[in-house]
């Protein structure tokens, strides 16, 4: 791959020790179990799986706020494991953090104004009182804010506004990657669609990478360049969005893909229901760990663990011994496009028009 | 109808959180209520329930269940019909479960709260309905903990004993907004085929509306304390009327089509101090004129399709799209 790589993980591991029985000795978690990846400047990858997949440890491990167990991260080409002093706050200055709970990630006795100049007093340090003023208003602006919020206190605000003062603390440092761990999910629907809005300006007019961690497909759809599936501590599948989900190849993708309620009335989900729920990652299956679960397990997923592998040469890995013949077999069918029927795709353009005119979004890009 | 609800109205102290809510659900239907944080759809049930009894509480409103008035507006008026004709499953099982207690012990106990039969027939009972709601090993369940079970299972067990006394209305509050997507999928499975089976009805509670297209036959979309919009599912998907409903398919991100800029619904939804006069919505759409200063009538807009703007349907009203 040719791609400018900002971010490298490799045989990364994350082993959590385990609550073990009286008089038995606990089984380490594996919450990330061999992880490898690489993330190209500038895009946004998505890291997705359900609870108990080892998404938010991997999230942590890549912004070096844990310690593998093993392997290595390199940022900008160098390892990010044993900095320290003046180069781990480097590290901290360039990579930044986006938390899920806008409701207990900020300090409630700071006012806004203090959030956001921390990380400037911490990084900037000699920036002077009203340089530093200046900066947090540039800030809230940029996150569709006001200035006038700084003197506010977290609770003053709803929780997409919360998520945006987050926002803005991450930004301060002027990061070059930030890292969201599920940065949307705790909003409700019509807020959520602003925070994603706001992401994807952002990512625009201050060139950054992002990597998203989330459970939400859909969201992600919306949000990402590519996409690595993970399940059990180990990633299943990475592929460029738009193919990933025209064209899943492994089971677990397959399934997530179709267990989604599509907000269409008789649209009814494929037939790739799994049944079973994600076994503990103390003792992963042996194997392919998702074949407990898999609707086209064959013998050798027992007992045969599938590498992540290129096979087909065209930059969509998939960890599956069997999903060239799962696809040729059984063609994934995508969900069907939804807006088909009566008037609503019609209201649905006459209120994005009215709401364009109303609040031009420009509050969110200018900057200064 | 089985459940039928009328200018339903609570306060908490001087805050008026429900305002002029009407529903109706019969036997065999899935209504659905939706709507984000603060839009009153878990006071709705609750106050259907009875669960509302605090001090400061004040409850309006008429109500009738299977014919007989049923009193929302003092605590104990629904009682008697509470875990027997009326059950309730909510989103976090895990709350909803007594940690100290056995699985098939707190089954048993609903049906021995209901029904004169002895302990072992109770066990009987809930031992047959933890087969039915597909909790695999139930005679191993029933001896277990809450905490020893995934939180899908534990949802299970809710189900279980939800319906125990096999009631007519099932009021469900979020049931699987905690769950992974392939464990929700499970449990809407579980609840649209138990509910064919018994010919219930359902009560449904949810912010998601992927999950209302997949399970509801009639909608009910509430906004800060009201009902913005009610019809039949396809009404409300195909031919939305109110601005806010409209907004609200619009944000959605799509798991098909192009993947263009998200539609959003502006600002968010104001505390109960700054509420607009007239149309709550106003403050956050995009269509607003000094008319909406008025409280629209919940009008109806074809049969069974209700909607409270003023200027619905909008391209009436505004035009077409540029």
């Amino acid at each position: 791959m040719s791609a400018d790589v900002i971010m490298s993980a490799r045989g990364l591991k994350r082993h959590f020790q385990g609550s073990g029985a009286l008089f038995r000795k606990p089984a380490p978690v594996r919450a990330v179990d061999g992880v490898s990846l690489d993330i190209r400047r500038g895009e946004t990858f998505a890291i997705v799986g359900e609870s108990g997949s080892g998404k938010s440890t991997l999230a942590r491990l890549l912004a070096r706020l844990l310690e593998p167990t093993a392997g290595s991260v390199t940022f900008e080409g160098k390892e990010i494991a044993n900095l320290s002093g003046a180069a781990l706050r480097d590290l901290r200055r360039d990579v930044q953090f986006i938390f899920q709970d806008p409701f207990s990630s900020l300090n409630p006795r700071a006012s806004v104004g203090r959030l956001i100049g921390e990380p400037l007093e911490t990084h900037f340090p000699k920036m002077t009182a009203a340089e530093r003023r200046e900066r947090v208003a540039e800030l809230l602006r940029q996150v569709g804010l006001r200035p006038e919020h700084m003197g506010r206190y977290p609770h003053e605000f709803s929780g997409g506004q919360r998520q945006r003062i987050g926002i803005a603390r991450a930004l301060a440092s002027r990061p070059t990657l930030v890292i969201g761990d599920e940065p949307v999910s705790a909003l409700d629907v019509s807020v959520q669609a602003q925070v994603v809005n706001l992401l994807a300006d952002l990512r625009e007019a201050l060139g950054l990478t992002m990597i998203v961690i989330a459970h939400d497909l859909a969201v992600i759809r919306h949000m990402s360049n590519r996409v690595a599936v993970m399940y059990l501590g180990t990633l299943v599948e990475v592929g460029e969005t738009d193919t990933l989900f025209a064209e899943p190849r492994h089971p677990y993708t397959r399934a997530l893909l179709a267990a989604i309620p599509e907000p269409a009335p008789g649209v009814s989900r494929p037939a790739e229901a799994i049944g079973g729920e994600i076994p503990s990652p103390a003792a992963p299956p042996p194997g392919c760990r998702f074949h407990t679960r898999c609707t086209y397990v064959q013998e050798r997923c027992r007992v045969d663990v599938p590498e992540l592998i290129d096979d087909a040469g065209d930059g969509h890995p998939v960890a599956c011994h069997f999903w060239r013949e799962i696809a040729a077999r059984h063609p994934f069918a995508p969900p069907v496009e939804r807006q088909g029927h009566g008037p609503a795709a019609e209201r649905v353009a006459l209120y994005r028009h009215a709401v364009a005119r109303a609040e031009p979004i420009a509050t969110t890009t200018t900057g200064k | 109808m089985l459940l039928r609800v009328e200018d339903l109205q609570v306060a908490f102290g001087a805050t008026q959180v429900i305002s002029g809510v009407d529903l109706a659900v019969a036997a065999g239907e899935t209504l659905a209520i939706v709507g984000e944080s603060g839009s009153g759809k878990s006071v709705t049930s609750l106050a259907v329930m009875g669960l509302l009894g605090a001090k400061g509480v004040r409850i309006a409103g008429r109500a009738e269940f299977d014919g007989q008035p049923l009193d929302l507006t003092r605590p104990g008026g629904t009682a008697k019909l509470r875990g027997d004709q009326i059950a309730m499953i909510f989103q976090e099982p895990m709350t909803s479960l007594n940690p100290a207690f056995r699985i098939g012990d707190q089954i048993a106990e609903a049906v021995l709260c209901h029904r004169s039969v002895s302990e072992v027939e109770a066990k009987g009972r809930a031992l047959d309905i933890m087969r039915k709601v597909g909790i695999s090993a139930p005679e191993r369940r029933m001896r277990q903990y809450p905490h020893e079970l995934s939180g899908g299972m534990r949802q299970r067990v809710m189900i279980a004993m939800a319906l125990v006394n096999e009631p007519q209305l099932l009021i469900a509050d979020e049931p699987t907004t905690a769950l992974d997507v392939t464990i929700q999928a499970q449990i809407l499975d579980l609840i649209s085929r138990l509910q064919r089976d018994r010919g219930m009805a359902v009560v449904f509670i949810t912010h998601d509306l992927g999950v209302v297209a997949q399970v509801a036959h009639r909608v009910a979309v509430m906004y800060a304390g009201r009902i913005a919009e009610t019809g039949s599912v396809a009404q409300v998907f195909d031919d939305p009327q109110h601005p806010y409903t409209i907004g609200l398919l619009g944000s959605i991100p799509s798991l098909t089509g192009p993947r263009t800029r998200l539609t959003t619904v502006p600002g968010s939804v104001p505390s109960p101090a700054e509420m607009p006069q007239g149309c709550r919505f106003s403050t956050r759409c995009p269509f607003a004129q000094p008319k909406c200063a008025q409280q629209p009538l919940l009008r109806e807009i074809a049969a069974g399709h209700r909607a409270a703007c003023h200027f619905a349907p909008l391209e009436l009203n505004f035009g077409a799209a540029a």
